[in-house]
């Protein structure tokens, strides 16, 4: 049994369920919490056990809809008469009533149920060969969720079925968003004039991941905005334009302590708004290596992330929710998942999951296009991807501004409100700015302050020593008159 | 690693020279303000004490008998005066100018030390002075010194209306200035030293540091001390030390003055210096081990600063040299940026600045002679000094290893003809 793909589910389910409601509760199937003033509860189970009777009488004895995953499904009889009767392994998937099969990227293993399903309604189905097993069944209330782990076409259908689960109603857009990727003080200006202004022209938010440090690789120099004013100054005007600007989440290496992320995170954002650049969100980067303590880090300065998913990260940025959604193991933040990766124009493999992905996005009602764009790219290149995404049906292009989002670090607070204005509180000292702006270190500082105060004392023994040969010429005056010279 | 010690070293570098500009504020401000009380005291009209004034002398041949011509002119009765000139196992015609002198004024009155109280240095002299000196204050000149004809006068003036002084230390001037650039070099280095480091530690501190000559002091103290450590190679810094211990505080009176030969020839400067920069490590390090059971707290400054000077500075300024000189061929990745060049250009500048200030003070020493002379001090006679005191360490470790006896070397003598001075 696998309880890691077991475990991914509960994340899963989590990122789904937190799109469609802003208070969900994950708890221990020991813990049970009050249910009265819930309208759905999940059950996943996780291992085959007997469950308790508090446990068994509190969900049937719920008024609501329950969705159940995993084992022991059978013990809820009173609510959806399933038995498990053995597992198979699947490798398409289609919804019912004519869908076309689609087909998952390994096998996904699944419960087969022991059940006449006449009176159950199939959402969704997994197939093997010709034959078809059912994925997930509704008996007009609840759910069983018969997949034992969840391929990410199949969190996709699974998306979808939440609307039905839900019971949205009405038709929902899709959303797309492109972000502009690594801009820094070594950005390439023009390029990014050129990029931002078709994005503009276009209609399409401009969204920039921006770090307020460069360092070369080569030669080891580093920049700041302070060596790059007139890319600053073009990043300030369009965010006076409704551009948004997040923070690059800093590349840390591995020996580095929690302490000094802090510091450097805090350092960023402090620096970023000194030069009138305020970030409103936080953005990770596919190449960057994530721990758990990042996510946690971050979410103590951010409200929203933007991030794609990686094998690498962290459990709770693996997988790619098609939803924008706020976990609860994020703790209220919102991600704004990059489903479509990285744009990689120079990598065949990279294309063509980017057009399975949009593909596989297109069943998904109200589904996130999100896709990292590199400043460094050509403008032909975003030509071509944004003729791509025009592509997509019953499309709209992200309002970032739908949401609330702040920034919170010390003697700064950033906020953005649901109009799009932005809300500063910016209380940096004068000192702290003016080191930034001068890129000055404590100590350097110090010694600026030193270098003053010594220019003042030799200007003032300038004129000590001036003053003293005006005294000594009048006492000698006075001497030569006292002698009669 | 590399950034760490350059930090380092501009950190001690700076505190020295932070802590001098502070003094040289503080020497200015003195100079302005010490002639007030003269007036005061001269109308207290204080009874005059007896006053012994005790000369060592070894082999001073060369220069002897103008000394004993300047103290003969100096103006204060000579009924409550003796001059003890004592001779310390010279071998040249030291004792016979004394005793010459001996019989025509009698209140110059010669010892001959003997063994095993011959030959102990400075501070055996002295002691064996005291013995014969009945004066109620002491007042110590070297052999070399002559002191001007109003410097005892204001010597007896500060000590009998300052209660709470048991020192007072004049002021001293180099008499062969312009003999050679060696003796240029110093007398802008003993005028700087005055106004900056005496005046200005004592405008903010109340603290002075014997010189070794020209000053007083009152017998209960001397006798209360013991006399003058036979041990130590700095007999005045030792004695400074102790009286202040004591509870009095030592007072810089730059009205009286005197002139003194100095070296005129390296060789000779190299020796005295060593001697004397040997000597301050040695009273520095016995008495920094007690420093918190010190009487006198503002002179724990002092024995820091002197720790600073004998011991860190050069520290400093070698290691900031050698950082500068392999980031010229190696890239230290040294984070302090311009400033520091920025501030090494700021240290040149305040030295100046200094200098001229304690030249502007003297008549006739801020010329541009001199002026082109302290431009060039920095990058010779300053560097030469940052040796010596390296040197003078070395030294005394090695005596502290091999327990070497301590050996007092004689400075030469030139007998230049002393300039026209007003006595």
């Amino acid at each position: 049994m696998n309880n890691d793909s077991q475990e991914e589910i509960i994340d899963q389910l989590d990122q789904l369920a937190s799109h469609f409601s802003s208070t969900v509760t994950i708890a221990n199937d020991t813990n049970v919490p009050n249910l009265k003033s819930y309208h759905y509860v999940f059950y996943v189970g996780l291992e085959e056990k007997k469950l308790s009777p508090t446990l068994i009488k509190a969900l049937n004895d719920f008024s609501g809809k329950m969705i159940f995953s995993g084992f022991n499904i059978e013990q809820f009889q009173e609510r959806i008469d399933l038995d498990i009767d053995n597992r198979v392994n699947v490798k398409e998937i289609s919804f019912v009533n004519g869908y076309q099969k689609q087909a998952l990227v390994k096998f996904n293993e699944m419960f087969t149920l022991n059940n006449d399903l006449a009176e159950y309604e199939v959402l969704i189905e997994g197939w093997r060969g010709n034959r078809s097993y059912p994925i997930l069944i509704s008996n007009g209330n609840d759910y069983y969720f018969a997949a034992k782990s969840m391929d990410e076409l199949l969190f996709h259908y699974l998306s979808q079925s939440f609307y039905s689960i839900f019971q949205v109603k009405g038709k929902v857009n899709k959303s797309a968003f492109i972000k502009i990727d690594d801009v820094h003080p070594g950005s390439d200006r023009e390029k990014l004039t050129k990029l931002t202004s078709y994005l503009s022209s276009n209609e399409i938010p401009i969204i920039l991941a921006v770090s307020p440090i460069y360092e070369n690789k080569e030669s080891g120099e580093e920049l700041h905005f302070s060596d790059s004013r007139e890319l600053m100054r073009s990043l300030q005007a369009l965010q006076k334009n409704g551009a948004t600007i997040i923070l690059s989440y800093p590349t840390f290496s591995e020996q580095m302590s929690l302490e000094e992320k802090k510091a450097i995170i805090e350092e960023h954002i402090q620096e970023l708004s000194v030069y009138q650049l305020f970030p409103v969100a936080v953005s990770f980067s596919s190449s960057q290596a994530l721990k758990e303590e990042d996510i946690v880090l971050s979410r103590s300065y951010f409200t929203s992330f933007f991030s794609a998913s990686n094998e690498s990260y962290p459990n709770q940025l693996k997988r790619t929710p098609p939803l924008i959604t706020r976990p609860t193991y994020l703790d209220g933040a919102i991600w704004f998942p990059e489903t479509l990766g990285e744009m990689e124009p120079f990598n065949p493999t990279a294309l063509l999951h980017l057009k399975r992905k949009m593909n596989e996005l297109q069943v998904i009602e109200g589904s996130i296009y999100g896709i990292a764009f590199d400043s460094y790219l050509e403008l032909d290149v975003l030509i071509e991807l944004v003729n791509r995404m025009k592509l997509i049906t019953d499309k709209q292009w992200m309002d970032f501004n739908a949401w609330e989002h702040s920034v919170n670090v010390p003697f700064i607070l950033i906020q953005m409100n649901e109009d799009g204005t932005l809300t500063v509180d910016n209380n940096l000292p004068f000192i702290r700015e003016f080191m930034y702006k001068q890129q000055l270190s404590f100590f350097e500082l110090a010694l600026w302050i030193l270098a003053m105060v010594v220019a003042l004392f030799i200007i003032a023994f300038f004129i000590y020593t001036f003053q003293l040969k005006l005294r000594l010429r009048k006492s000698l005056f006075l001497e030569r008159s006292k002698h009669g010279q | 690693m590399a950034n760490s010690l350059f930090i380092l070293s501009l950190v001690i570098i700076w505190t020295m020279l932070l802590y001098h500009m502070f003094l040289m504020q503080g020497g200015y401000l003195h100079y302005l303000k010490f002639m007030k009380p003269i007036k005061e005291w001269e109308k207290n009209q204080q009874p005059l004490p007896k006053v012994s004034i005790l000369i060592p002398a070894h082999n001073e041949e060369v220069v002897i008998e103008r000394t004993i011509k300047a103290m003969l002119k100096l103006k204060y009765p000579r009924e409550k005066l003796e001059i003890i000139v004592i001779n310390d196992n010279s071998s040249d015609r030291t004792g016979e100018i004394i005793d010459r002198y001996h019989q025509q004024y009698p209140h110059i009155i010669p010892v001959h030390t003997k063994p095993p109280n011959a030959g102990k240095g400075k501070s055996g002299a002295l002691n064996q002075g005291l013995l014969v000196s009945s004066g109620e204050i002491i007042v110590v000149y070297d052999a070399d010194n002559t002191p001007e004809s109003m410097a005892l006068h204001y010597l007896v003036l500060a000590m009998q209306n300052d209660p709470k002084a048991g020192v007072i230390v004049g002021k001293f001037r180099v008499v062969n200035s312009k003999q050679t650039l060696l003796t240029r070099f110093i007398n802008i280095e003993t005028i700087s030293f005055q106004w900056m480091a005496q005046a200005g530690r004592w405008f903010w501190f109340k603290v002075s540091t014997i010189p070794g000559t020209n000053f007083a002091i009152r017998r209960s103290i001397i006798t209360e001390l013991g006399g003058w450590d036979e041990k130590a190679l700095a007999e005045d810094t030792e004695l400074t030390i102790r009286v202040y211990n004591l509870g009095y505080y030592i007072r810089f009176f730059p009205a009286a003055i005197t002139w003194e030969e100095e070296p005129e020839v390296w060789k000779v400067w190299w020796k005295q210096r060593t001697r004397w920069a040997r000597g301050n490590q040695y009273v520095v390090l016995k008495f920094l081990k007690q420093i918190f059971r010190l009487q006198n707290k503002s002179i724990m400054f002092d024995l820091i600063y002197f720790f600073f000077t004998y011991f860190l500075f050069f520290i400093g300024v070698i290691l900031s040299g050698v950082l500068f000189v392999v980031n010229s061929f190696v890239d230290l990745n040294l984070q302090v940026g311009m400033v520091s060049m920025v501030l090494w250009v700021l240290a040149y500048l305040l030295y100046v600045t200094e200098v001229m200030i304690a030249l502007s003070i003297e008549k006739e020493e801020m010329n541009s002679k001199n002026l082109v002379i302290v431009l060039f001090m920095y990058f010779t006679y300053s560097q030469v000094w940052i040796a010596l005191v390296m040197y003078a360490l070395y030294l005394e470790i090695k005596r502290k290893i091999f327990k070497q006896e301590i050996r007092w070397y004689k400075t030469e003598r030139f007998g230049s003809s002393s300039k026209n001075i007003n006595h």
